[in-house]
């Protein structure tokens, strides 16, 4: 559930109750302000009233006000005293109205259905005052303002929902903006999270800037110590097999050979243990690979070899240098190995992925082994020293970055065909360690 | 063949030395990066076997500076850095070859070979002039079904001739080529063993040009 629909919900669901809430007390007091003073009229009336009896206890004409003797003026009386007929006001046109139960004031329905308000009075003589006044007029206005009322809250509440929605949507917008940027920084569009400009959310960048820089340089620091062993190993092994020149000892050769698989092996697989960092800048393919075939024709220059590339131009993704070069490299110089001439390196795209395909023209390979079980699944440290290390290297790489490598027989040139198809968003998900490996027969 | 060696580990130099040289070259070392890019810049080597990782100048620096001071002379980079994309730098900063640490002796030479050869505009494989084919790995000429045999000197003296055939070569450049900064030597010497082979392949094959030098002909008279 996303932060701006639960903050949306909750919102309306607020602002839902305030106006029911509101509706209630509002729809309520126009009634009941309006009865209360009609109340006091009644009483009014009614005191009016009893003070004209005369001595007979009879209503005299003339005390009368001229609102009870208009027909349907809505005002009515009714004095009863004993087994007499009632005395009825004019306006009542001969009705007689309902007796309350008890003295004071009250509701009650005449005959045809319309609404009153009575107040019943008890004579000190005996007998019983009711005055009534008529609620019809009253009942239609107070409906008719209680629609009004009702329209005029939707409008508001709608206007307002939209207003809550426009609200929420512009103060997360530093939210959604960090969203985006950690997005962009997986692809590898930035090497770092921009200030997100919101005061919340400044130490969440700055915590995460300062773990990838770390990692960077942990992994720059790693990678330069390997280099630095490299180096450091090698130098004395290569005196070693330099002075050795000339010794047939078969021991000694053997043995040579071996700590030089080793220490290759090694150093490979620690450079490899390093990992890979989540922030891998854009690299420009064409011109990479450019210089890798140089470099290949220059090695292989002997052989004359036909290195050809074909990279569509502007071609980039989200990889590290070394490995793009260490993952083509091996490939190429596989490649190179069994050809007899020429050697294909074609990038292209296949939907939204990317595909990287190394073809020769040599005997070509056991595809079903190869497909079966040389890269799935197999270690570094599983594979024989000197044999096989090339590709087993391509193998890690390609599962630290998520990609699938397939094995078929090249059309076009007759050898084998390595490919690897690989999405740049499962680059950026997948780049952070060997163990996430995948991939496909 | 003169040789730079830039190599700034004693050991692996020092046998290094001992290799190249009973291959026939004249090798000078180099131990830092500084010393080297001096020594190339005096224009006395054929090649320079370069390790990366020197003191005072890297390797990379002073070959990106050799090259764009436009000297060509071939440099193969001898060194531990395995890795693909430093083979691609290797390449990119202008070597002709690039060499991993630990290296088979044979591997190194053979490449060695292969460079100068190429530096001189000849085809790969056994180094031939003429009827002569010189045989590298043992140090002999052969001739038809005629098996010449080359002491040390003469075997370098001869390919200094065979990858410059029918180019003058001055006294001065071919005592520069055979012999390295220690070694001190009378005036004669060259002489006495350009007779020497002269003896061996024929009095035809290597012409005096007075005043300007030497002269290693392809047409060799039977």
């Amino acid at each position: 559930m996303s932060l701006h629909f639960r903050l949306g919900l909750w919102l309306a669901l607020s602002l839902l109750l305030l106006f029911v809430l509101h509706g209630l007390v509002t729809e309520r007091a126009p009634r009941v302000t309006t009865e209360a003073y009609i109340t006091t009229r009644l009483e009014h009336d009614a005191e009016w009233l009893m003070s004209g009896l005369n001595a007979q206890g009879q209503l005299t004409t003339a005390h009368i006000p001229a609102i009870f003797l208009r027909a349907n003026s809505g005002h009515y009386f009714m004095l009863r005293q004993g087994e007499q007929a009632p005395q009825l006001s004019t306006s009542s046109a001969g009705r007689t109205l309902p007796t309350p139960a008890s003295s004071g004031i009250s509701r009650g329905v005449w005959d045809d259905g319309e609404p009153l308000l009575l107040l019943r009075r008890d004579l000190a003589q005996g007998g019983v005052l009711v005055v009534a006044e008529s609620l019809r007029d009253l009942n239609a206005h107070l409906t008719q303002f209680r629609w009004r009322f009702l329209l005029i809250s939707l409008g508001l509440f709608a206007l307002l929902l939209l207003a809550q929605f426009a609200l929420l949507h512009w103060a997360l917008r530093p939210v959604r903006k960090l969203a985006h940027n950690g997005e962009r920084l997986q692809a590898g569009e930035l090497d770092r999270l921009p200030d997100p400009g919101m005061q919340e959310l400044q130490p969440l960048s700055r915590a995460f800037n300062a773990v990838l820089e770390s990692q960077a340089r942990r992994l720059a620091r790693s990678r330069h110590a390997l280099a630095d062993l490299a180096h450091g190993l090698k130098t004395p092994l290569a005196a070693l097999q330099q002075s050795l020149h000339g010794v047939n000892d078969a021991v000694v050769q053997t043995s040579l050979a071996r700590m030089e698989g080793i220490v290759q092996r090694e150093l490979r697989r620690a450079r490899w243990s390093a990992g890979v960092s989540p922030a891998t800048p854009l690299l420009d393919i064409e011109q990479e690979l450019q210089s890798l075939m140089q470099a290949m024709r220059l090695i292989y220059r002997e052989r004359a070899l036909n290195f050809v590339l074909s990279v569509p131009t502007g071609a980039q993704w989200s990889m590290d240098r070394e490995d793009l070069h260490e993952l083509c490299g091996n490939l190429l110089d596989n490649a190179a190995k069994w050809a007899r001439s020429r050697i294909h390196l074609q990038v292209s795209r296949l939907d939204d992925d990317w595909l990287l395909c190394v073809e020769d023209d040599g005997a070509g390979a056991d595809l079903a082994t190869l497909n079966a079980g040389c890269l799935r699944g197999q270690r570094l440290d599983e594979s024989q020293p000197g044999t096989g290390l090339g590709l087993a290297i391509v193998g890690e790489i390609v599962a630290a970055y998520g990609g699938e490598l397939t094995f078929t027989q090249s059309a076009a040139l007759g050898g084998l065909r390595v490919c690897l198809r690989f999405s740049p968003t499962r680059v950026a998900g997948a780049a952070r360690g060997p163990d996430t490996a995948k991939t496909i027969t | 063949m003169r040789i730079l060696l830039a190599e700034d580990d004693n050991a692996l130099a020092s046998a290094l030395l001992l290799n190249l040289r009973a291959a026939g070259y004249v090798v000078d070392w180099a131990a830092d990066g500084e010393e080297a890019d001096y020594l190339v810049r005096e224009d006395l080597f054929d090649a320079v076997i370069l390790d990366l990782g020197l003191p005072k100048r890297a390797g990379l620096d002073i070959l990106r500076a050799w090259r764009a001071s436009a000297l060509a002379l071939p440099v193969l980079i001898l060194t531990g850095r395995d890795a693909w994309h430093e083979k691609v730098d290797g390449f990119a900063a202008g070597a002709d070859d690039y060499l991993t640490k630990p290296f088979h002796p044979e591997e190194l030479l053979a490449r060695l070979s292969a460079l100068l050869r190429r530096a001189h505009g000849l085809a790969p494989g056994p180094l031939q002039v003429g009827d002569w084919t010189l045989d590298e790995t043992r140090q002999m000429l052969l001739h038809g079904d005629k098996v010449i045999a080359l002491t040390a000197m003469e075997f370098r003296l001869l390919r200094l001739f065979m990858l410059h055939p029918e180019q003058v070569l001055s006294k001065t450049w071919l005592e520069n080529h055979l012999y390295d900064e220690g070694c001190e030597l009378g005036s004669n010497v060259l002489e006495v063993y350009i007779n020497r082979l002269r003896a061996k392949l024929s009095r035809e094959a290597i012409q005096t040009r007075r005043g300007q030098g030497y002269v290693f002909r392809m047409e060799s008279l039977p």
